[in-house]
């Protein structure tokens, strides 16, 4: 190869220093810790949820992306804060391998969807969204409240909506199961 | 090639390669202890995230992304294990799993935010002046400011590379290959070169590495 140099202990050692140097200079902000053990709290307690309900299921007219028929579904919840809906945007794909990324994907093929999703209100947070078949996906809930899962296969799915632990702490909402 | 350049699987028997420290393998074998506490009810689920999140954290950060994705990410992750909790049948196997998860994550958002934020030397004299503690000796704050100087004149593959296999005590390759575009039979010599650059930027800023 092209001479590398270093024989593996000072590689590993070399590494090891790296590893010192992030810790020390990069570490993990403050509070992560703490926030992560909330949102885990809260996902855990089932009452703690609120369970969203479908009010529509309309088709439209998909605008410049693809040829088939997007779905628009809306959710909503009362919440003691005011109400909370989710929009969602289900938009078919074009066939061909349902590759996202490196692990993504799964059997793929022309039963992908893309899914645009807006939570009013909006508040920064994840949306995780778990399917019958396995392979969840999480994408980061903007502070407009927008998300997006740009494929994922077709199929029974879920999505948990929880926004980022600030001083209005507010629980997960959760969709029922639908069909993609 | 050396041995020490086989590829790790990451559920395969444990691959003593020259990144794999003790040190992190005591950590791979306290996240399957804590989980294993955990999914019989001995334990809540405290003790495995305190051990795990700042491994993903730095797993995250090595994808660019800014500390409020980064945080999300590492977020999502801990959210997907609970939910999938059930799936990990091998307790050695969740240290792997999560930071598995967490890089595919990364993956994904920095692809959605397009353009990943470096961090730049401001945050790092932020840190610095806030991080200083006593157990820090002057010299090792000055060996680590080199680092991170030596560091920042690479390519962004080099570090991207480097920040995951320093924390990743066994790197799924393939997967680390499929992400930064690279063959996987190339990986251990590009981590190589990326060493041997280090060690050039660090020496002509007048360091001993």
């Amino acid at each position: 190869m092209n001479g590398h140099t270093g024989t593996s202990a000072d590689d590993g050692r070399l590494l090891a220093d790296l590893r010192s140097m992030w810790e020390r200079l990069d570490p993990p902000p403050r509070g992560l810790v703490d926030d992560v053990l909330v949102t885990l709290a809260t996902a855990d307690v089932a009452d703690e949820y609120e369970v969203l309900t479908l009010v529509s299921d309309a088709r439209e007219l998909a605008g410049t992306r693809g040829d088939g028929e997007a779905r628009v579904l809306e959710f909503t919840a009362t919440r003691r804060d005011g109400a909370a809906t989710v929009l969602l945007r289900v938009s078919p794909l074009e066939g061909g391998p349902g590759e996202d990324g490196p692990g993504g994907g799964g059997p793929g093929g022309g039963g992908d969807v893309r899914i645009d999703g807006w939570v009013v209100p909006g508040r920064a947070g994840s949306v995780l969204l778990e399917r019958d078949a396995g392979d969840d996906a999480t994408a980061v809930v903007s502070a407009e409240g927008r998300f997006e899962f740009a494929r994922v296969p077709a199929g029974a799915a879920r999505l948990t909506v929880s926004a980022r632990q600030d001083a209005a702490a507010s629980v997960p909402l959760v969709t029922p199961d639908f069909e993609l | 090639m050396s041995s020490a350049e086989t590829v790790p699987s990451t559920t395969g028997p444990s691959t003593a390669g020259p990144t794999t420290g003790a040190s992190e393998r005591a950590l791979w074998d306290a996240a399957a202890d804590a989980f294993r506490r955990w999914q019989s009810g001995a334990d809540p689920v405290d003790p495995l995230v305190r051990v795990m999140t700042p491994v993903l954290w730095h797993v995250v950060r090595a994808y660019g992304l800014d500390e409020e994705l980064a945080r999300d990410v590492v977020q999502t992750t801990w959210l997907a294990l609970v939910r999938r909790a059930g799936s990990i049948a091998d307790p050695q196997a969740v240290a792997a799993w999560l930071t598995v998860t967490a890089r595919r994550e990364a993956w994904r958002a920095a692809k959605r935010a397009a353009t990943t934020v470096a961090v730049d030397d401001e945050v790092l004299d932020v840190v610095v002046d806030a991080g200083e503690s006593a157990e820090d000796s002057a010299v090792q704050q000055d060996q680590h400011r080199r680092l991170w100087a030596g560091v920042a004149t690479l390519d962004e593959r080099c570090q991207r590379l480097l920040r995951i296999v320093a924390f990743d005590a066994r790197p799924d390759y393939a997967r680390i290959a499929s992400d930064l575009g690279m063959a996987v039979g190339s990986i251990g010599p590009t981590r190589g070169r990326c060493l041997d650059k280090l060690r050039t930027a660090v020496r002509e800023n007048g360091g001993v590495s």
